[in-house]
């Protein structure tokens, strides 16, 4: 096995390829560049359920509660203090995990499900603070006005894409390291790890500390590309959707969470009405749990043709399948 | 220089596990804990490896009191230790398995290995290299990308151990690691241990395999029912009327006594 | 000001019993399969939605039928899910299940039945009680989830079934090898909690009333409300959803109104990081 850069960031430089195929492909094309900018927001909070759930095996239900905090954090800084929209990274790449730590390691001992719960519960709690913000948060009202990061949609898409990129190269890194093994090692066996000298606590807090940052710069880029961020935009609903998005395509896997994002978000673009998407969502959810429950990704599909599974080729650390629950 | 177990004590809810025992492993000793199930070998094993709280007593790691230290941060500070039944993820390959040791000596945090700068990166780099030297050491290299999930029992245990060697801890503590072994397995896991003590760890080993006992170490310590019964090489204990009795069935505790009266004769 | 005080604590009452009893199918299901339902809430909605459609009792018997199917289905779904996985089951799957079940389920609702709030009124005037305001509704729920406990416990305690379902909770492995039908015993285990979740819908209906999204929170309440006391026994679970009830109904009579929804999730929240829910062992070495 490999342990090359090269091999380690090959999901990098698939995605780079395909970014610049679609850079070609959809320029002055105003409507797919917006989709494709959705596609990316959305694809980062899908990213950050891969890395929590997926890796540390923390079904987090709070990843739009984060991204909410990147995005009013960002929006309440340019708004009402003037600040260049660029600031407002800090806020969002920093408050997500201070809050996120200290949550994850409150409920960890718990078994996986509880902390779960207490994912959804912050999450309820985020929407109250926002809606009761006063002006602070714009209250029921909302923000608008927040001034865009770039002008135009075409150098948006480059923007949103780039941070993605840098986001799957981190990702790629840190599953590929002796600390990343100690994660996957923590979700499946905590005792393991222990005696593998980790401190599960405290690396799978931090994990979901990093998950957090990650939803915070999607909730960044949300509220200066759609220049409004109110109670209604980033809620539970959003949470549960991207958890999905992530699980379609493959929690465990780096590109997993985007393929699932873009196809459940390009899917919905054919579906006839705005109400019928959560029956599609959640019949997909359940086609890929009862068939491939690693996610299109993150399922050995040739093992499932062949009758006798083939022994198991590890691949490269990057890509190796450790959905949970992933058919061998 | 040696883990020092002294006058331990561990009692749970009205069960006394443990009384008064200690027991020391020195440096490229291989020291044997056995007695019959229920004696306690296995608490003792979690008091040292920090699994168990303890009662009284304290347990020393090269001088250092680690009675409260945490069992993660025992590791770090030089222990190593596999378990009775091998905990492992069957999906994971053997040389992935083996690099899982290396994280104690790891310096690198979260952060750090999401950017990993040149610092980490020769870390890494470093320790694909000492993991592929272990593999070799063990025997272990054309194996390294079968799934553990593949392989028999022994060579499971194999690659436990070599995982727990893999950070060059001190001490490495066993847990039944004959178990479930046949006769070859068992034979190529006492060589690779004896390999690793002559390197100058000290090994503690747990085990219910008095041949294997006998085979491995100069030194064993015997527990009934949470107490000491005796100690020393084990060719001596087999001679020890009482041991045997207890721990072999009095036939052969007839046997022992018959060897000493004969030995006894023989010297007149 | 006491009296106050007092409404807001039988308010607290009225509306605990309902969180009590969607604790109920929580509780029982984890107790006995180690899993829980992310879809009480969704089939307290599709009962209300159903019975209000309809109307009368005719519309109550289907709503009730409704949530007893969709449990089914998902009951159904969570044995062939777990079925597969087997050893290596990851518990989170099944659980995901049900959340895309609860998800399915909260859309039909909303194209089938709009995004209006559903709400009927059965009483028009509140009883008068020593000068103390008591709705019959909220009478009527109490009523309803007091006899449904005692139903419960009688199961539980007194029916074979209900000795199976116990010896499930207590071992699985042990009640497998016992020759029990677990398989059969989980899969009831569902659909009386989508009876006992359609129960609930139904009466929230009647009292404060539901809309398609309303699916989510109910579902959290119920789990808080098994949660508080420990997720094990329905009668924690009832005492748990009292309790959160009180919390709620309190706040909301004293704390500015948007704050008032807060409560009880915070207040569940802290439960959980005090660790009292905790179900998971010490991981430690055979001793």
């Amino acid at each position: 096995m490999s342990h090359s850069t090269f091999t380690r960031q090959r999901p990098a430089m698939i995605l780079a390829a395909c970014v610049a195929v679609g850079t070609v492909l959809i320029r002055g094309h105003a409507f797919w560049l917006d989709n494709a900018i959705a596609v990316g927001i959305f694809g980062l909070m899908a990213l950050s359920v891969g890395l929590a759930y997926g890796q540390a095996g923390i079904l987090s239900m709070a990843t739009a509660a984060f991204a909410s905090v990147g995005a009013f954090g960002s929006a309440i800084i340019t708004t009402r203090y003037g600040l260049s929209p660029w600031w407002g990274l800090v806020p969002a790449l920093l408050i997500p995990p201070l809050l996120a730590y200290p949550l994850a390691r409150a409920v960890t001992r718990l078994s996986p499900l509880p902390l779960s719960i207490a994912t959804l519960l912050l999450s309820g709690l985020f929407e109250i603070a926002i809606r009761e913000g006063g002006d602070f948060t714009g209250g029921y009202i909302g923000l608008s006005g927040i001034p865009p990061l770039l002008d135009g949609a075409q150098p948006m898409f480059l923007l949103v894409w780039t941070a993605v990129l840098v986001a799957i190269v981190l990702y790629a890194n840190l599953m590929g390291s002796t600390v990343g093994r100690a994660i996957n090692t923590a979700r499946h066996d905590p005792l393991r790890a222990t005696a593998d000298g980790v401190d599960v606590p405290h690396l799978l807090a931090g994990t979901f500390a990093v998950s957090a940052s990650i939803a915070g710069v999607a909730g960044w880029l949300y509220a200066h590309h759609m220049s409004y961020v109110g109670p209604d935009s980033l809620t539970t609903q959003v949470s549960i959707s991207v958890l999905l998005m992530a699980v379609v395509g493959g929690a465990g896997t780096l590109l997993g969470p985007l393929l699932g994002t873009a196809v459940l978000m390009l899917l919905t673009l054919y579906l006839p009405a705005a109400e019928s998407h959560g029956m599609v969502y959640g019949a997909i959810l359940l086609a890929v749990l009862l068939l491939a429950p690693g996610g299109i990704l993150g399922t050995r599909w040739r093992q499932r043709v062949r009758r006798p599974p083939a022994p198991g080729a590890s691949g490269d650390a990057a890509s190796r399948s450790h959905a949970p629950g992933a058919a061998r | 220089m040696s883990i020092d177990v002294k006058r331990l004590s561990v009692r749970f809810g009205g069960v006394v596990a443990l009384d008064d025992v200690s027991v020391r492993v020195d440096p490229g000793r291989i020291v044997t804990v056995i007695g019959p199930n229920g004696s306690g070998k296995s608490t003792l094993f979690n008091s040292i490896t920090g699994l168990v709280p303890v009662t009284e007593g304290t347990v020393h790691i090269d001088s250092e009191d680690v009675t409260a230290v945490s069992a993660h941060r025992r590791i770090a500070q030089g222990l190593a230790r596999t378990f009775q039944t091998p905990r492992f993820d069957p999906r994971v390959s053997v040389e992935e398995a083996v690099l899982c040791g290396f994280f104690p000596v790891s310096s690198a945090g979260i952060v750090a290995s999401m950017f990993r700068p040149p610092a980490v990166g020769a870390q890494e780099r470093a320790f694909e290299r000492e993991g592929t030297a272990i593999l070799a050491d063990f025997g272990l290299e054309d194996l390294r990308h079968a799934a553990l999930g593949e392989l028999p029992m022994g060579l499971v245990r194999l690659v436990e151990v070599a995982r727990a060697v893999a950070n060059r801890p001190r001490y490495l503590l066993l847990d039944e690691p004959a178990a479930g072994l046949t006769r070859a397995e068992q034979m190529l896991l006492a060589s690779e241990i004896r390999r690793v003590a002559r390197s100058g760890v000290g090994v503690l080993l747990v085990e219910h395999n008095f041949g294997m006992v006998r085979e491995l170490s100069d030194h064993a310590v015997v527990l009934d029912r949470g107490r000491l019964l005796a100690e020393g090489h084990p060719d001596d204990l087999m001679r020890d009327a009482a041991f045997v009795s207890t721990y072999l069935g009095s036939s052969h505790a007839r046997h022992a006594a018959t060897m000493n009266e004969e030995s006894t004769h023989g010297a007149q | 000001m006491i009296i106050e005080l007092i409404e807001f604590l039988l308010r607290g009452v009225l509306l605990g019993s309902i969180y009590g009893m969607l604790a109920f199918p929580v509780s029982l299901l984890y107790a006995t399969t180690d899993s829980v339902d992310l879809g009480v809430g969704a089939y307290a909605v599709v009962a209300a939605a159903v019975a209000m459609r309809l109307g009368g009792p005719a519309g109550i018997a289907l709503g009730l039928l409704a949530a007893v199917a969709a449990s089914l289905v998902v009951g159904t779904l969570s044995a062939r899910i777990r079925g597969h996985r087997g050893r290596h089951a990851d518990p989170l799957v099944v659980v995901l299940a049900t959340f895309g079940v609860a998800v399915i389920l909260e859309s039909l609702v909303l194209t089938a039945f709009g995004k209006d709030p559903m709400v009927r009124q059965a009483f028009d005037e509140s009883w008068q009680w020593l000068g103390i305001r008591i709705s019959p509704q909220g009478a009527i729920n109490v009523a309803v989830a007091l006899a449904l406990l005692a139903a419960l416990y009688a199961w539980l305690y007194r029916s074979a079934w209900g000795r199976d379902m116990r010896a499930c909770a207590a071992s699985g492995l042990a009640a497998v090898l016992a020759g029990i039908p677990v398989g059969r015993i989980a899969l009831m285990t569902y659909v009386m909690g989508g009876l006992l979740a359609g129960i609930a819908g139904v009466l929230i209906l009647y009292t404060t009333g539901v809309s398609y999204s309303a699916g989510l929170h109910l579902t959290i309440s119920g789990f808080g409300a098994a949660a508080l006391f420990g997720l094990q026994s329905p009668l924690r679970g009832f005492a748990g959803g009292l309790v959160i009830g009180m919390v709620q109904a309190l706040s909301a009579g004293y704390l500015a109104s948007g704050w008032a929804s807060a409560m009880p999730l915070m207040f569940t929240l802290l439960v959980l990081a005090s660790g009292r829910a905790n179900v998971a062992g010490v991981a430690g070495g055979r001793a």
